[in-house]
């Protein structure tokens, strides 16, 4: 699976790169317990800082995405209920993005729809 | 002029042609200005400058030749040709930096680094197998040495002495004693073959691959390729290198006559053989595997490499700080070069270069 850095666009490279572990986790073509490259080799790989991969990193680690190990680097943590913490924010999250389509207009129905939608195209990615 | 120096000057000549289309001379071009119709002339220009730098340094050698000993004018000449090639390659480089500058080619291009993450990933365990031919050549050259060493005289030709061996009727000039040291230091080159080998294989599967961000998986493919052969290569190189340090041991063990068939053939043949098996390699490879067919590429994904050209001085040197790797590709050449913007960079050069210079005229004087 690939991993692409923009250099132009206004996301920043942590989170671009953090962005797309996460999707990449969610449609399958990062299994649980996958090892993840080190951040060194991966800093390398894209001829950037190793600091903005070890945030990225970091990032996901914090979320709950990866577990960093010792000898095996950072792997993708197995499958376990959601952590309560992580729902709640992510809730808050989700509860102004729906607000923002229901402000401009767009009816439940077809917001339900979108997110239908969003949830297949996640899904069928790497499978 | 030795066939290995013809060669490279041919390697000079299609090295343009070797290289990814997106690196003409060294300078970095979007994939939409591929075809571009200065690149073909700036690549006629280099190459017609090129005959003339390889011109000029056969008149040189033909007029040093009178006043210099061979080893001395083939020096010479051939550094004075590097020289010349280097500066027909700066002049290409500078004029399309130029041109990509003042036609503003990055404009509107989506710049991007790609990398795919593959599951396993590749470990190079495949190329340990390579490094048995030069170790039994090794080996081979001290247990000959070891079986000989009782017999040896006590005083022997001096190994480091260039001039025994280009002497006119082969009769060494200068002398050294035989000891453990005298009879066996050769084979300290060996050894260092072997273990630049070993450090080739440990390291080349951690070096970035720069995958093409129009085509990920086909430039993976390159590079799968690609890293493979250049190991070959390498265990070519050490071998021809460990077989005539072997041969000129049977020489110096008074094995061999200086003028024998089998050494003829052994420092002359098998080196240049050498040298044109890695030629046709290099040729059918192309730099990064640029020249590696891969099937129709996907629907183009409209991105292409980084701008980078910034930090690469004199369109040669790499130089980036913030870029963790220590090994990335050569621009102009094959395989790969360091990042000089590393610390840790020049220690390694101190420690290979210091070596390299040193212990050669160290054991000359004390041969």
């Amino acid at each position: 699976m690939q991993l692409v850095i923009d250099f132009a666009s206004d996301k920043s490279m942590y989170l671009q790169i953090r962005d797309q572990i996460v999707e990449a986790i969610a449609g399958g073509a990062l299994e649980q317990g996958a090892a993840l490259p080190s951040t060194r080799q991966l800093a390398a790989d894209f001829g950037i800082n190793f600091h903005t991969v070890n945030k990225a990193y970091d990032l996901l680690r914090q979320e709950g995405f990866i577990e960093l190990h010792r000898k095996r680097g950072a792997v993708v943590r197995v499958a376990k209920p959601v952590e309560s913490d992580f729902l709640d924010q992510w809730m808050l999250r989700q509860r102004t993005l729906l607000a923002e389509l229901l402000a401009k207009g767009e009816a439940s129905e077809a917001i339900l729809d979108r997110c239908a939608k969003l949830l297949q195209s996640l899904g069928k990615r790497g499978t | 002029m030795s066939l290995s120096l013809i060669i490279f000057v041919i390697m000079l000549f299609l090295m343009p042609s070797m290289m990814p289309p997106t690196l003409p001379f060294g300078v970095r071009v979007p994939h939409a200005r591929i075809s571009d119709p200065t690149i073909l002339k700036v690549r006629s220009n280099y190459r017609f400058m090129l005959s003339l730098a390889t011109v000029l340094m056969v008149i040189a050698s033909a007029v040093l030749g009178h006043t210099l000993i061979p080893t001395l004018t083939l020096g010479v000449s051939t550094a004075l040709f590097i020289v010349l090639s280097y500066v027909c390659y700066y002049v290409a480089h500078r004029r399309l930096r130029r041109l990509k500058e003042r036609e503003n080619w990055y404009e509107d291009q989506q710049q991007a680094a790609v990398t795919v993450l593959e599951q396993p990933r590749w470990t190079g365990r495949a190329l340990w197998p390579w490094i048995i031919p030069p170790l039994v050549v090794t080996a081979t050259t001290i247990l000959i040495g070891v079986w000989r060493y009782p017999s040896l005289p006590a005083r022997m030709p001096n190994y480091y002495s260039m001039s025994n061996f280009y002497s006119a009727n082969g009769a060494p000039h200068t002398w050294v004693a035989r000891s453990v040291w005298s009879v066996f230091s050769p084979v300290l080159l060996q050894m260092a073959q072997i273990v630049v080998a070993i450090a080739m294989v440990l390291i080349m599967p951690r070096i970035r691959r720069e995958l093409d961000p129009a085509n990920p998986d086909g430039s993976a493919h390159q590079q799968r390729v690609f890293r493979r052969r250049m190991a070959f290569v390498y265990m070519i190189f050490a071998l021809s290198l460990n077989t005539t340090v072997l041969l000129d041991s049977l020489f110096i063990w008074g094995l061999a006559r200086r003028a024998g068939v089998g050494l003829i053939i052994g420092l002359w043949a098998f080196p240049t053989l050498a040298a044109m098996i890695v030629a046709v390699i290099f040729y059918r490879t192309g730099q990064l595997g640029a020249r590696v067919s891969v099937s129709q590429p996907p629907a183009e994904t409209g991105l292409t490499y980084r701008d980078d050209d910034r930090y690469w001085k004199g369109g040669w040197f790499y130089v980036n700080r913030d870029d963790s790797s220590f090994f990335v590709a050569q621009r102009f050449g094959f395989g790969w070069t360091i990042n000089f913007g590393r610390p840790a960079a020049w220690i390694v050069v101190a420690a290979g270069v210091i070596p390299t210079v040193l212990l050669p005229l160290f054991l000359t004087v004390h041969g």
